[in-house]
């Protein structure tokens, strides 16, 4: 093997860059050099941050698994593992919760690969040998493995790095041994930008928080998930808070996230529904049975419920469908510096505040004219809304097509366009970003030609 | 009702793509040479179809993955690497067939002129990439859906041709003795019925769409439906043959879709000789979408490249690029004057007759993996049902592999 030319952490002298799919079958050697059996798999325990160090080497022997502990190598290299024993006594290896197999686990399987914000397939596997060395280095005794060598000298690791997925990682595998060396892949993914999935490996409970997937961009875990199978897009959206939950869900077609509500528990799901845009919540809940929906209803919250309910009444293709009712609504009566208080003090804050609008009083919530947050800010705190505030407004009924709803907002260049009952009142508004979406072109939308549907 | 709407798609589509332009050919042949004595293997057939169909559709809808993924995942690369090869070299061989269907069928349905076959060749293989890569999974599955309906002309030109319906009832007694080349026949008939790609397809599909363990009793519905109407239109396409040509004497002389359609119009009329060709052309459409996509599928989830119809183009380079290789050398192989094409039809033939067999065992294995597949598994009864028919399979496909390799080599039975 060549030496590593980069390599993480300190004390590097005489590391060695090895492939997992050239360790399994190699020897396993006592003191005496004695060959005594083959490896079969590499353990490591789960944790988080960090490269994972190998645990044990897992043999077999008359049809059983033995394992040996890492604590017994003494050395790896081209001849193999060697071990500072005379005589091992084998245990009968089973699994225990939290430890990994690399071969059967990790290997040729799915892993979100964090960077590069997509799943890939693992096709080979780094690992970076660190032989023992004579100065006891800070960063060895950090990863737990203690001073087994004793006297001074670090006790050699052999830690997961990363995962390879490229095409020649496959070649290696599969070519004749002679030709193997000659294939070259230069891009691994740093195992601290994996993300391994619990679903992959059935057979052991492995505990994996997710917690670094839920730092991406909702949009970016929504790209992530639509790759997924059903299984594990379960297993992601068990780790993320609600708040992240709902975000991911409203990037995803509505057809996934019908599919991974429904399979939710409803408790959680109703959760997530709260922190969800009513109108996004709205048209989800839509695609959902009847039973399901009043069930997921009944279990939100009773006023976030009610918002929902309003805007399931209308038609998706009308502008009642297109609102929402996330907007801020002051009374024409109130000061300036009482809206900025009453804005203060909102429990559920909309996500862009484009206009405020005011009212005759919150009750009735006839709608009398708008103004914006500039307006207030520079407003004289003192001064009502009814003296700065603008009085022509563009509204629409909620029967209003979509498309044309859409329009007038992009005639007018409105951010937002309310939504007003026959009698007055404000319904909901209507946003910028929903409505572009009826206006882009066809071809953003990838749509094939309508001739079958 | 309307679950099972949304559920509707794979299992139909994957079983009557089973039924591609050489299906139709053999079971033309079928017909015309042995009359209604094979009839009775139709509803064995049919239970076949469904067990092996059903296995990939339930791993799909439980493990959310498609069977190359559980492959690469559970059996060694080396499997893997090999299963791939063959069936991609399977598969591109087929979708030659299927063009040259295509080129047969366009040509009897547009008055018969040679030429047509150099504008409706790759007219069509441009059409299935437009309607496959512009969309999502339901659109192009609608697509797929929709040319499914010439299967129907079947069943009408099989009315047509007034079969002798006493004829079929006393058929239903098994009947294997004679002459060799009805054994041959036989073997041929479950060799197309059932061929590796569609339970790629199947599982694939499944997974795609997201269909869940939750969903599945409604999929399971629809894999029985699809596995029936796919036997049902081999059984009219039996029928015709077997009520004109067969009956007239003159079934000795079908070997292609093509001339089953020519020879039916002097007994059954213009009428069903056209829908005859109809149902080629959709046939051949079909499985000339199914077998690229059901590859590409295989392959991308194999070796761990981006797959899916919801996927740009950018997005999924390879996925694109072995459904449109193999679009695009199909159609155009199928223009070269001259070719051999029965030579290739046979050569896939062999190659599915190897592939089969491990596929099923793939299959079977998998299935009864409980880390895999949980409640889900197959239970003990279905469990000998499923081994039962995959033993008769594999040893059919293996008597099959065996006689088209000795065919080969010049020695008929």
């Amino acid at each position: 093997m060549r030496p590593a030319a980069q390599t993480p952490g300190p004390n590097v002298a005489g590391a060695t860059i090895w492939h997992l799919s050239d360790l399994i079958g190699r020897s396993i050697c006592t003191e005496s050099g004695e060959r005594i059996a083959q490896v079969r798999d590499l353990v490591i325990r789960v944790r988080s941050g960090g490269y994972p160090p190998v645990s044990g080497v897992v043999t077999r022997s008359n049809w059983k698994s033995f394992f040996i502990p890492w604590s017994h190598v003494e050395s790896l290299d081209q001849t193999g593992f060697h071990l500072h024993t005379a005589q091992v006594d084998l245990h009968t290896f089973s699994r225990r919760d939290g430890e990994m197999l690399l071969q059967k686990d990790v290997l040729d399987k799915q892993v979100v690969d964090l960077k590069g914000r997509r799943v890939v397939r693992s096709n080979d596997l780094r690992l970076l040998y660190r032989p023992s060395g004579r100065q006891p280095a800070a960063g060895a005794a950090a990863d737990g493995n203690g001073d087994r060598a004793g006297r001074g000298r670090t006790a050699p690791t052999l830690l997961l790095i990363g995962i390879d997925i490229t095409t020649p990682a496959l070649l290696r595998r599969l070519l004749p041994s002679a030709m193997k060396a000659r294939v070259e892949s230069s891009t691994v993914i740093d195992w601290r930008d994996i993300e391994q999935l619990a679903s992959e490996s059935p057979g052991v409970r492995l505990k994996i928080d997710h917690r670094k997937l839920g730092k991406l961009h909702p949009a970016e875990i929504a790209n992530i998930i639509e790759d997924l199978s059903s299984n594990q897009a379960e297993e992601l959206f068990e780790h993320l808070d609600d708040a992240t939950a709902a975000d991911t869900l409203e990037e995803m077609n509505e057809e996934l996230q019908a599919d991974i509500l429904e399979d939710m528990d409803e408790e959680r799901a109703a959760d997530i529904l709260e922190e969800m845009n009513p109108d996004d919540a709205a048209d989800l809940l839509a695609t959902l049975t009847e039973e399901k929906r009043d069930e997921l209803l009944r279990r939100m919250d009773a006023q976030e419920a009610e918002d929902v309910r309003e805007l399931l009444q209308y038609q998706e293709d009308d502008a009642g469908g297109l609102m929402t009712t996330d907007y801020v609504a002051v009374p024409d009566s109130m000061t300036a510096g009482e809206v900025i208080d009453h804005i203060r003090s909102l429990e559920d804050v909309p996500d862009v505040i484009h206009y405020i609008y005011a009212v005759d009083d919150l009750e009735t919530e006839t709608l009398l004219g708008m103004t914006d947050l500039q307006a207030v800010l520079r407003a004289n705190p003192e001064a009502r809304v009814r003296e700065f505030m603008r009085r022509d407004l563009q509204t629409v009924p909620p029967e209003e097509d979509a498309e044309e709803t859409a329009k007038i907002m992009s005639e007018y260049n409105l951010l937002a366009l309310p939504v007003v009952g026959p009698d007055g009142k404000l319904l909901g508004i209507v946003t910028v970003d929903d409505a572009m979406e009826l206006l882009l072109p066809d071809q953003f939308r990838r749509q094939v030609p309508r001739v079958f549907s | 009702m309307l679950a099972w709407l949304a559920v509707l798609g794979p299992g139909l589509v994957a079983a009557n793509a089973g039924n591609d332009a050489g299906g139709i050919s053999t079971y033309s042949q079928a017909g015309a040479q042995f009359g209604y004595r094979l009839i009775w293997t139709l509803p064995v057939l049919t239970v076949s179809l469904i067990v092996v169909q059903e296995m990939a559709a339930r791993m799909g809808a439980v493990t959310g993955k498609g069977l190359s993924d559980l492959v690469r995942e559970n059996f060694s690369l080396r499997v893997t690497t090999f299963l791939m090869a063959t069936l991609a070299a399977a598969n591109t061989l087929l979708v030659i067939s299927e063009f040259a269907g295509v080129a047969a069928s366009t040509q009897l349905l547009f008055g018969g002129h040679v030429w047509i076959k150099y504008i409706t060749v790759p007219a069509m293989g441009i059409l299935l990439w437009v309607f496959v890569t512009r969309g999502s999974y339901k659109r192009a599955e609608r697509v797929f859906l929709a040319l499914t309906i010439p299967f129907a002309g079947y069943f009408v030109s099989a009315w047509l041709s007034k079969p002798d319906w006493g004829s079929v009832v006393r058929s239903m007694a098994p009947s294997v003795g004679g002459q060799a080349g009805f054994l041959v026949m036989l073997v041929a008939l479950v060799g197309t019925t059932i061929t590796p790609y569609m339970q790629v397809y199947i599982q694939s599909a499944i997974a795609e769409k997201g269909v869940t363990s939750r969903e599945y009793r409604y999929e399971r519905l629809e894999v029985v439906v699809g596995s029936v109407f796919a036997v049902l239109t081999a059984g009219a396409i039996m029928l015709c043959m077997a009520a004109t040509l067969w009956a007239s004497g003159r079934g000795g002389a079908i070997n292609t879709a093509a001339q089953a359609a020519e020879g039916l119009k002097p007994f059954a009329g213009q009428f069903a000789s056209t829908l005859f060709s109809a149902g080629l052309f959709g046939a051949s459409m079909l499985a000339g979408a199914i077998l690229p996509l059901s590859t590409a599928y295989a392959v991308g989830e194999a070796f761990g490249f981006e797959t899916g119809v919801e996927n740009r183009v950018d997005e999924a380079p390879v996925f694109y690029g072995i459904f449109g290789f193999l679009l695009g050398f199909g159609a155009l192989v199928t223009l070269i004057p001259g070719l051999p094409l029965i030579q290739f039809i046979i050569l896939a033939q062999v190659i599915n007759g190897i592939l089969l067999p491990i596929v099923l065992v793939a299959i079977v294995k998998l299935v009864n993996d409980g880390e895999l597949m949980g409640s889900f598994r197959n239970g003990p009864v279905f469990n000998v049902i499923a081994i039962g028919t995959i033993g008769v399979l594999v040893t059919l496909s293996t008597v099959y592999l065996g006689i088209t390799v000795l065919g080969i080599f010049g020695i008929a039975l």
